[in-house]
């Protein structure tokens, strides 16, 4: 049995939730305190990956990371490698797909902190980003460890965005989802099964440990 | 709700559920995606002449045969290999297999190469991405990967491979210039959108004979039948060759 679709997948669920939450948690700061104009036309944006099926933002990506798309031509010229059809091609489609499961939670977390903290952060003579490092994340760790969960699992269920994108290579974009997927069409049902118990027991495992951590921490 | 719209809005509930009109007759035939183009032309002829709608269903021969395992309700089930329908049969789930077209596949690309070269030629100067369509369930993936196999290319061209799902998608990633050469039918190749690219024919591969079949549970098995009687008429030939088939 072969498991690097498995691996795979955690590899990516991993790598895309650190680089979007180092993305999300800077414009869900900028969201909550500093609105500006014009913002509901941002967030509607932000929440588009909530809506539009997979298939059209798989084939939206297509058309925009090829050689022949905007952000693939620029990714050839400054890196002289294609993006399309490579690890970090799905990493940046993981990403986009999952920017609301990050910063709606983080939105949220954010929202509820008490704002005298920053009042005084200020008032102590503390930058606007020296208050974000040093107040409002280490008081906002639920709220973050939360997105990054969402983001987690839903990386590691993303599926008809790779499907378009991905080109299904093994060891580089052929994920868990499309493994099984693709044991499923070709009737090999017996890997199948295989890789699907696997990823079940693994995504258990995480949530598990997730849900364990929680108790203590409302315990403590 | 207020109470008083409460009737009104049950009745539209009960109308909504029985105005759909009688189930006309209809055929459902699940098709493999390298026949889409001259199926679709060929469903309207037949609805022309007999009146007869037909619901089509598209994907890769090994997707459509495991949906059909499963008992998916398709009448007919048009397949780009010969052995899916045949295991159908020996399986008793369809009746009697029967060609309907061989096709042929070749290398297409939306870039500019050199007119003489051959399809070789052209895939090893090249660099980039080749797709080719899943070869465990994709006929049209299986021959050019079997073909590779045969001319010992597989090895130095094996990290240049992408997969699609069916012929479909290995097209669309050509299309799109994600690949650089996609392996597809010619059919394909020379439809609106394949004469925005070029193609080249591969002699070394043997065409891909076509085969379907009618599922037992049709229950418009009479239908399927006259509908495969209209596939093997001479000028429903004529056109299917017209579409890049032999």
């Amino acid at each position: 049995m072969d498991y690097t679709p498995l691996i795979l997948s955690l590899q990516l669920a991993g790598v895309t939730t650190i680089l979007l939450l180092l993305f999300a948690a800077p414009l869900a700061y900028v969201l909550v305190f500093y609105p500006m104009r014009g913002i509901t036309f941002v967030e509607s944006l932000l929440g588009l990956p909530l809506v539009l099926p997979p298939t059209v933002f798989g084939f939206f990506l297509l058309m925009v990371m090829g050689p022949e798309g905007v952000v693939g031509r620029l990714h050839q010229n400054a890196l002289g490698s294609p993006l399309i059809f490579t690890f970090g091609g799905i990493v940046i489609a993981a990403m986009l797909h999952g920017i609301p499961y990050a910063v709606q939670p983080l939105k949220g977390t954010f929202a509820k902190l008490d704002r005298r903290l920053l009042e005084s952060a200020s008032v102590l003579g503390c930058s606007r980003s020296s208050a974000f490092f040093r107040v409002v994340l280490p008081n906002s760790l639920p709220g973050i460890a939360s997105a990054a969960i969402l983001c987690f699992a839903h990386t590691m269920g993303e599926f008809g965005v790779i499907l378009m994108i991905g080109g299904s290579i093994p060891g580089e974009t052929k994920v868990a989802s499309i493994a099984v997927f693709e044991y499923v069409e070709a009737m090999r049902y017996q890997e199948a099964w295989q890789l699907s118990i696997a990823l079940l027991l693994v995504s258990y495992t995480i949530l598990l440990a997730v849900n364990l951590l929680e108790r203590k921490n409302h315990a403590a | 709700m207020k109470t008083s719209s409460l009737p009104a809005f049950s009745l539209f509930l009960v109308l909504l559920c029985t105005a759909a009109p009688a189930a006309a007759e209809k055929l459902f035939i699940a098709s493999a995606a390298n026949f889409i183009r001259p199926l679709e032309e060929l469903s309207s002829i037949y609805r022309q002449q007999k009146g007869t709608t037909s619901t089509l269903s598209y994907g890769s021969s090994g997707k459509l045969y495991a949906q059909l395992l499963q008992g998916a309700p398709y009448d007919m089930f048009l397949s780009a290999d010969k052995d899916r329908p045949q295991l159908l049969y020996e399986k008793g789930l369809c009746e009697a297999p029967f060609q309907y077209s061989a096709g042929q596949v070749v290398l297409w690309s939306r870039y500019t190469y050199p007119a003489s070269s051959s399809w070789q030629e052209v895939i090893l100067q090249g660099d980039g991405r080749i797709a080719l369509s899943n070869p465990d369930t994709a006929p049209y993936g299986e021959i050019p990967m079997r073909t590779l196999q045969q001319l010992h290319l597989l090895q130095s061209l094996e990290s240049r491979l992408v997969y699609g799902q069916s012929v479909g998608q290995s097209f669309l990633f050509a299309r799109s210039g994600a690949a650089r050469f996609a392996f597809i039918a010619l059919s394909q190749a020379i439809s609106p959108e394949g004469q925005k690219g070029h193609y080249w024919s591969i002699p070394e591969s043997n065409p891909v004979e076509q085969w379907g079949c009618i599922t037992t549970h049709s229950r418009h098995a009479d239908l399927a039948r006259d509908f495969q009687s209209f596939l093997t008429t001479e000028s429903t030939r004529a056109l299917i060759r017209r579409h890049g088939y032999l």
